[in-house]
């Protein structure tokens, strides 16, 4: 077909006359060569054989006139001219791909992918990766045993590290309870050689960088119990320390650098004690990693009762709204999140500043690296406008969605610091990877007047896992 | 100075030699015209030896298919240029390797002419491969190996007459789904022309199965171990059943020959002599793309394709087959499937789409409604169907190859197909609700109308010409198979006569024919035509409007001596 050609006299005309003029072969169609032994005659003349009276006349079988032997194209002049230097230069690249394929096939041959995603009997592995952020890259494993000690209940320990010295080790133990309840116990310990003070209050600068080594531990135990439909009544007791020291020779300056005779109350000293909690949750958003409706609701009450000489003692109080809601597109989602939360000391203690609130996960204000805000209060809202942009296959099954984000939020002092003066904001936008079972990791880039962070992780800040068994901070309760 | 003139020097010859490499790119050189019989068979069924056979990692393939080759063919030159091309009347590659002089694909082991080109009653769309009647139901069958990999389970028996069948089920919650339509697209690719197995839709009972003794078989896990008859206890417990405690399954007879594995969409079998075109460059390949289209047969990954290597009338070759037919009519592996045949498994043009688009656009696949109360149809439709944007799972290499002249080889053979032929294809996959079946072939229907619409707007459907006593006449496939009407449609033709290299002597000016014929002995035979011997061939071009403007002309070459219709130019 020429029809182009038909249009455009001026065009056709230069295109054939540098046709005619090329030195090009003239491509081979094919060739209708002298007969070798040919298709067998059908015996049978019929339509559904290839033979017999067609439309264009009559078909006979198989015979010398009507066969032919057909061949590849030959490749034209002009296209080997630049198709064989671009094969040669490209050939490197080609090897490439077949040691890719190779070892792709050796991988699915010797069943290790499957291993790792579905291996057999009750352990699995789950791969960790972390990366940006103030901990830098980094990754772990998390080893679960889905029978521990009887069907239904589960053991999960996790380790994992990252380049910037960021370390924990977790252990968490989890048993149904006459099926409306949930028991869980859990420990774990945890180094951030590269933990980041500013001072406190929300009217911080970020020149006012300095760096300490905050080490955590803990070990407790917490019940979640069934009340009605998606509403529960959580409790626990941890016992959790909290140190603040020196930070490794990597990062400068030191606190005690920056903040010589003016530290704050809580370094070089490890505060310990137990934390006690009691609250509700009303959880009724789908965990299938695209939630488009419902919500999670939680208020929790915590006291905190140090044994360290520091006698620290304080409440701690916490409201959150999370809600999903569905827009003009199915999976296209406008996911809200909204919380405050506030230690109020008991008399006139004061709390030390490796236990005030700060932004971590998952309570981020994700224009800012963690830790750069700290007080005692902490209020965010942040939103996420969702969208799919890849699903495989199905559309509830494995896929990646896409989404902008913006937080904003202040820590406080006193209630009366929460003004617009004081709040931060910051945007961004994110990739969310998921299986069809569930949330798998994001990769999110935000951005406030302070500069960019980019983090990529397996943890999510809506629908965040709590609880002991999966090994989240206790310090500061979130 | 030097410096700049030697740049816009630099540019011109870039330009020039851009025009040049594209100005090539469009004038694919053709054959010299001969008066001898049109090929209507290849020779590709010699007496060979048997190839090696193939197994190609699945994984491999998959990534091969939907990354590495679609970057090979981005940054092909030849396809590069060959695109510039395009935009003056090229196509993006060259034409298929295998088509005759009247732009028909001849019979092969790839493919036989059926329904295309001769006319074939419902019945025998309807049985299509089948030499009888399916498993022997009569005494019971024996299982002789399980599959227990894959969504669905299923297990190989051996009937009376010991013939073997796999044995497949539907997907948990869609009883009657695949097996009905895996057994429609069987017979509507047979009845195309394509080489398939003989699937038959069984129904059977617990007591007419056993489990042969000694039958080794591998578990899910990997482990190979005799197969028992809690294993098969297993397999039937994990199906559904039809209300009086049948189970309804696709039986899919064992091809017979030898195994040799599957054949690639792109290259060829390099140890089988007969296999001498590149499979992306055969007609039947390419053209496979809209039949799939057309049934939304969205798995055509590499291994639900079979070569056989078979004997016939005493020579042995390989045959090759299309198989697993599961996954069509908006259907898949676990039931009703939307983004099948509307997106790649991984589409990354459809992903940027969304990303760029900011959601702010709707897919079409997520604008499906599925008949719900139509339990056992899936996602087929009309609306937002459009041959040209269809996808399987994976691309493909002879897919991408697609021209418009294969896809409306492609569209003519669909358009043969009645209604009456559809709705006995759609009779064999035996719905239990006759709703779902008369709404089958209706979508059948009205989707091969949308594709013979698109092709026949694109390549004049002008077609089968024949030349007696003077008079060349043809048939007008848009009319004939009511795609367009009759009242608005004109023809009008031209005549010259032309030496064997396509060279012509004077031309006549356009005539308005007055139906489907034109006399060439009025029209061409004057006294300024050339002789028959310098000027064997007479040329004769024809356009159709249809109330718009001309269509692109179909020029059909015959030769003056014997009359015969010797070649086509579309």
């Amino acid at each position: 077909m020429r029809r182009g050609l038909r249009g455009f006299p001026v065009i056709r005309a230069f295109g054939l006359t540098l046709a005619a003029l090329a030195l090009h072969a003239p491509a081979r169609p094919f060739t209708l060569c002298a007969q070798e032994p040919q298709v067998p005659a059908d015996s049978a003349v019929s339509p559904t054989a290839g033979s017999g009276v067609s439309y264009w006349g009559r078909i006979p079988p198989g015979a010398d006139s009507t066969t032919a032997t057909f061949h590849n194209r030959a490749m034209p002049l002009w296209e080997g001219m630049i198709y064989w230097p671009y094969r040669v230069i490209t050939y490197p690249i080609k090897l490439i791909g077949i040691g890719i394929g190779a070892s792709i096939a050796y991988v699915d041959e010797h069943r290790i992918l499957a291993f790792l995603f579905r291996p057999p009997g009750v352990l699995r592995i789950e791969p960790d990766v972390t990366a940006g952020g103030l901990s830098g890259f980094g990754g772990g494993l998390a080893v679960r045993h889905t029978a521990f000690f009887g069907e239904g209940n589960e053991l999960k320990a996790r380790v994992y590290a990252t380049v910037n010295g960021d370390q924990k080790l977790t252990l968490g133990l989890k048993f149904p309870v006459a099926a409306v309840g949930e028991l869980q116990l859990g420990a774990g310990f945890r180094d951030r050689s590269n933990a980041r003070y500013f001072g406190i209050g929300p009217e911080t600068h970020f020149l006012d960088l300095s760096y300490y080594r905050q080490r955590m531990w803990w070990a407790g135990g917490s019940y979640a119990h069934n009340l009605t439909g998606d509403l529960h009544a959580v409790g626990g007791v941890i016992f959790n320390g909290v140190s603040a020291g020196e930070p490794d020779d990597d990062f400068h300056p030191w606190i005690t650098e920056r903040y010589g005779d003016d530290l704050p109350f809580g370094f070089g000293f490890r505060s310990e004690g137990f934390t006690a909690g009691l609250g509700l949750v009303h959880d009724n958003a789908p965990l299938d990693g695209r939630p488009t409706r419902g919500g999670v609701r939680r208020a929790i009450v915590t006291y905190f009762h140090g044994t360290s000489p520091d006698d620290t003692r304080y409440w701690q109080y916490r409201g959150e709204l999370q809600q999903f809601i569905p827009l003009w597109f199915p999976y296209h989602t406008l996911a809200l999140r909204g919380y405050l939360t506030w230690m109020d000391p008991v008399g006139d203690r004061e709390i030390p500043f490796q236990r005030l609130m700060f932004n971590d996960d998952p309570d981020l204000l994700r224009g800012f690296n963690d830790f750069r805000w700290r007080d005692r209060g902490l209020t965010v809202l942040s939103a996420e406008y969702r969208w799919p942009l890849w699903v495989y296959q199905y559309p509830r099954g494995s896929g990646m969605d896409l989404y902008f984000l913006a937080d904003v939020g202040q820590v406080f002092g006193e209630f009366n610091q929460i003004t617009t003066d004081n709040l931060t904001f910051s945007y961004g936008i994110g990739v969310r990877l998921l299986s069809s079972r569930g949330f798998i990791l994001r990769l999110e880039w935000s951005n406030s007047n302070e500069g960019s962070v980019f983090r990529l992780r397996t943890d999510q800040i809506f629908q965040f896992t709590r609880a002991l068994f999966s090994g989240r901070d206790p310090i500061p309760a979130r | 100075m030097d410096a700049i003139r030697f740049r816009h020097a630099n540019r011109r010859a870039t330009a020039v030699a851009l025009c040049a490499l594209t100005g090539l790119a469009v004038t694919a050189g053709e054959p010299p015209l001969r008066d001898a019989p049109v090929a209507w068979h290849e020779n590709d069924r010699a007496d060979v030896p048997a190839p090696a056979p193939r197994d190609p990692n699945k994984v491999r393939s998959s990534v091969d298919a939907t990354f590495f080759r679609p970057l090979g063919r981005i940054f092909h030159p030849g396809r590069i240029v060959r695109g510039i091309g395009s935009a003056f009347g090229g196509d993006h590659v060259q034409p298929a390797a295998n088509i005759n002089a009247l732009d028909e694909a001849p019979s092969s082991s790839w493919f036989t002419n059926r329904i295309g080109l001769f006319p074939m009653t419902p019945d025998q769309v309807a049985r299509g491969p089948l030499r009888g009647s399916g498993p022997d139901t009569s005494v019971t069958w024996t299982v002789v190996d399980a599959k227990t990999e894959g969504v669905t389970p299923g297990f190989t028996i051996e009937d009376a007459r010991g013939d073997r069948y796999l044995i497949k089920f539907d997907p948990p919650g869609y009883l009657g789904m695949t097996v009905t339509a895996g057994v429609i697209s069987g017979r509507l690719f047979h009845a195309a022309g394509y080489n398939v197995p003989e699937d038959i839709v069984v129904t059977f009972r617990r007591d007419r199965v056993r489990v042969r003794e000694g039958v080794e078989f591998t578990t899910r896990e990997g482990d190979e171990r005799t197969l028992t008859t809690a294993d098969l206890d297993s397999i039937l417990g994990s199906v559904e059943r039809l209300a009086d405690g049948r189970w309804l399954a696709l039986a899919s007879q064992f091809l017979s020959g030898e195994w040799m594995g599957p054949f690639d969409w792109q290259g060829r079998r390099k140890d089988d002599p007969n296999d001498r075109i590149n499979h992306q460059d055969r007609r039947e390949i390419r053209g496979l793309r809209i039949f799939s289209a057309w049934l939304c047969h969205m798995d055509t990954k590499q291994g639900n394709t079979l070569d056989m290597y078979v004997e016939e009338d005493g020579r042995r070759f390989v045959r090759h087959y299309l198989i697993d037919f599961a996954s069509t009519l908006g259907v898949g592996a676990l039931g009703p499937f939307p983004t099948g045949c509307f997106e790649y498994s991984f589409d990354f043009a459809a992903s940027l789409g969304r990303a760029i688009t900011l959601g702010v656009r709707q897919d079409n696949w997520r604008k499906l409604d599925r008949t719900e109360d139509l339990d056992e149809v899936g996602y087929f439709e009309s609306e937002y169907f459009n041959p040209k944007a269809f996808k399987p799972l994976e691309p493909n290499s002879a897919f991408a190859n697609l021209t418009d002249r294969d896809g409306y080889w492609a569209a003519k053979i669909i358009s043969a197909f009645s209604d009456e032929h559809l709705e006995a294809a759609v009779a064999e996959g035996r719905y239990r609700d006759p709703e779902a079946a008369r709404y089958v072939s209706r979508m059948l229907g009205e989707r091969r109308d949308v594709i013979a619409r698109f092709y026949f707007d694109r390549v004049p459907p002008l077609d089968f010409f024949a030349f007696d006593r003077g008079v060349l006449r043809f048939r007008d496939l848009g009319v004939e198979r009511n795609i367009y009407s009759a009242d608005s449609t004109r023809y009008r033709g031209r005549v010259a006569a032309v030496t064997p290299n396509r060279k012509r002597a004077q031309r006549s000016g356009w005539m308005a024919l007055e139906g489907m014929w034109l006399d060439l002995t009025a029209a061409g035979d004057t006294s300024a035509t050339p002789s028959a011997e310098s000027h064997p061939f007479w040329a004769v071009e024809l356009q159709v409007q249809r109330g718009g403007t001309w269509s692109p002309g179909v020029t059909v070459y015959v030769a003056r001596a014997s009359g015969r219709v010797i070649a086509l130019d579309r």
